[in-house]
């Protein structure tokens, strides 16, 4: 009974809403198309709440640390708690017309993740510098590539070095075009093949049941 | 003397060096602008001629889907992109996001940017906002939009939004123009598969070698490479913006990469010539 | 100069940022909680607008088979609820992965194997004109073999014939190295605005 609640009918869940998806797609009776949308709205609505899951997990983690008063992170733990709290009453409470939620988000939320995010590409140059060597005629294959690539994208550099614009789009059209519809091919046959087993139920893990259940 | 200088120089390495040139080529070029001339490219010219052919009364969906992180690069694109659709009489335009963080961005960070043109909230553009669920909710848009959308972002009901009556299914929307990181691989099965609906698309550079591809199969009526694309649009639109003035510091950074990387096969074959003898 | 003070928390914060590059100190870390709160504290407001703008309005608009919904959102945080069960969480689960995979799967064999095969198997000769024709060719090969490079059953064969799909691994180095050299422009466009925030926006230089 209990392998049946915790893994059996959530596979059959999955299966049946994945085929029935499917077969509406090739049918017109309006039957299938309607009791479809009930199951998509209904997806739809889940995820609303599945949202919620990334911040409730952080403050409950957090919260945790503080109780337990963990050295050299209790303190900043306390800033992130504090931080969830304010922004989610001011935000509850007028959104981006509250002038408190609207300052932490412009002037505290958006320019630090941009910066956190631009640090890549110092990591970028850097790699750059120790990764990128000709060791082989496949590596100078890449760093050819992805030189042509750069320069034909700076204005600077594409009028320094001519034809170096009809080079890479050539590069990006052509031979490259190839290779990535080929590896897009590859990835689609896997991933058709993944979901082929899940709806057979042959994946649990998906859902996060193990083979013991 | 000799050795305290010797060992503050050893102390150095490639990578403060490297630290310290990305700060200086970027800040050299914005504090004495260039202005070099911009080559517009293929991409960027299908993509403005597929967005002109709109005609009055026409229904586009504009899918606005960036995160925090990725605003400084795709925000100027998006901006171009937008105000292109506000600038052609008629259009409606729905507004719509599928990523957590998009809505906020939206409201504070691209609406101010844009010149609606006259173009009534309501009337002739809606914020639909954030709509969960992926793929899913895409299907379920263009399936029945009614069904699931009941609301706007603000909560009034889509019944008094005069424009929602012209977006009842995928049928009925006669362009997507979507900003996104990735290539907006789900709005081509779900809106393109059934109903043909053109896509025109702004990402990142990272998703521009497989969008090209889409480009190529004719899925994709044009591509906007992330913030060079931007610059390109702006130029095409005459409302040139940070996109634009981005330019000269991009060449700069790529020189500097491009000398670290001689830089570094010249010292390994060096090496590698020294282990040889 | 005449800087815009207006601007200086989110300067300094993004000047706090970059002492990462020399050393993790207590400032980077103070802002780094401090977004991520933030962040996570607007994504928590966000999930209680959309909840109200999909499921609160399916039920204000008469569909109140809909409530069921609320009861599967509300069991996503099966987690919390001990290990005992935690399990619950499987039955949202399943419903969002069945669409998910439902909707994929339709559309996946046309958009990507249908249309991606019309885009490769075009004239190899006598196509508009001769550089066309050498397009066509050169992406048919370019295609065919990054395909067989993932056929790992010819590639264990032994001899000559084990060696033909690394021929494709020249094309995949190709693609890779253009999505590095886009990646690498990718950080540029990134980190440029920041440096033009600190200059045009604060500095109003």
């Amino acid at each position: 009974m209990s392998v049946i609640l915790r893994k059996t009918i959530p596979s059959i869940v999955i299966g049946v809403l994945a085929v029935w998806m499917i077969v509406e797609y090739f049918t017109t009776v309006k039957f299938f198309t309607d009791i479809g949308t009930i199951f998509r709205n209904f997806a739809v609505i889940i995820a609303a709440f599945a949202v919620a899951l990334g911040g409730l997990s952080s403050l409950r983690f957090h919260t945790q640390t503080i109780i337990k008063r963990k050295a050299g992170s209790w303190e900043f733990s306390a800033v992130l708690v504090a931080a969830i709290v304010v922004m989610t009453v001011t935000g509850l409470m007028g959104w981006l017309d509250n002038p408190i939620f609207s300052y932490l988000w412009n002037q505290v939320t958006v320019p630090s993740q941009q910066t956190i995010y631009s640090l890549l590409m110092f990591y970028v140059a850097a790699a750059a510098y120790r990764a990128m060597r000709a060791s082989n005629l496949q590596a100078a294959i890449f760093m050819f590539t992805a030189i042509v690539i750069m320069l034909m994208n700076g204005p600077f550099t594409q009028a320094l070095i001519p034809g170096i614009t009809d080079l890479g789009n050539w590069i990006l059209t052509v031979p490259q075009t190839g290779a990535s519809r080929a590896y897009l091919i590859a990835c689609n046959i896997g991933i058709v093949a993944l979901f082929i087993r899940v709806i057979l139920g042959r994946e649990t893990g998906i859902i996060g049941a193990s083979k013991e259940g | 003397m000799a050795e305290e200088k010797k060992n503050w120089m050893n102390s150095i390495n490639a990578r403060q060096v490297i630290f310290a040139a990305v700060f200086i080529v970027t800040i050299v070029p914005i504090l004495f602008p260039l202005n070099l001339p911009l080559v517009i490219s293929k991409t960027t010219i299908q993509y403005y001629d597929t967005v002109q052919k709109l005609k009055s009364g026409n229904t586009v969906i504009f899918v606005w889907n960036q995160g925090t992180a990725q605003f400084g690069e795709m925000g100027p694109p998006g901006i171009a992109q937008l105000q292109q659709l506000m600038d052609i009489p008629g259009v409606k335009v729905v507004v719509i996001s599928t990523g957590a963080e998009s809505p906020g961005l939206f409201e504070s960070n691209l609406w101010p940017a844009i010149d609606p043109k006259g173009k009534e909230y309501g009337k002739d553009w809606v914020n639909l906002g954030y709509i969960p669920g992926g793929e899913t909710a895409i299907a379920a848009l263009a399936t029945d939009t009614w069904s699931l959308v009941k609301v706007d972002w603000k909560g009034t009901p889509i019944s008094q939004l005069p424009v929602m009556e012209g977006f009842k299914s995928g049928a009925d929307i006669a362009l997507i123009v979507g900003n996104q990181p990735s290539s907006g691989e789900e709005w081509q099965r779900q809106f393109q598969n059934k109903f043909k609906t053109p896509i025109v698309w702004a990402c990142v550079s990272a998703g521009y070698t497989t969008a090209l591809m889409f480009v190529n199969s004719g899925q994709l009526s044009g591509i906007l490479n992330s913030l060079r694309g931007g610059a390109e649009l702006e130029l095409l639109i005459k409302k040139p913006g940070r996109g634009v003035s981005a330019m000269d510091a991009m060449s700069n950074l790529h020189l500097l990469v491009l000398a670290t990387i001689v830089a570094s096969n010249i010292i390994y074959f060096k090496n590698r010539g020294g282990k040889k003898k | 100069m005449n800087p815009n003070w207006s601007l200086i928390v989110p300067v300094l914060l993004t000047i706090g940022i970059y002492t990462l590059l020399v050393k993790e100190t207590k400032i980077y870390r103070f802002i780094e909680h401090l977004f991520v709160g933030t962040t996570m504290g607007y994504t928590l407001v966000v999930a209680i607008r959309t909840i109200n703008t999909t499921g609160v309005a399916q039920v204000a608009a008469g569909n109140y088979f809909y409530l069921l919904a609320f009861v599967l959102g509300i069991l996503i945080f099966a987690r919390f609820f001990g290990t005992t069960y935690s399990w619950l969480n499987r039955y949202p689960v399943s419903v969002l992965v069945g669409s998910a995979i439902g909707v994929t799967f339709r559309g996946l064999p046309e958009q990507t194997f249908i249309s991606q095969l019309r885009a490769t198997f075009l004239p190899l000769i006598g196509a508009a004109d001769p550089m066309t024709s050498f397009n066509n060719i050169v992406i048919f090969v370019s295609f065919f073999f990054s395909l067989l490079y993932f056929s790992y059953t010819i590639t264990n064969r032994p001899g000559r014939l084990g060696k033909i799909p690394n021929i494709g691994r020249y094309f995949l180095m190709l693609y890779f190295g253009a999505l590095y050299g886009n990646v690498i422009i990718q950080r540029a466009a990134m980190f440029i605005p920041r440096i033009q925030f600190l200059i045009l926006d604060f500095l109003r230089l």
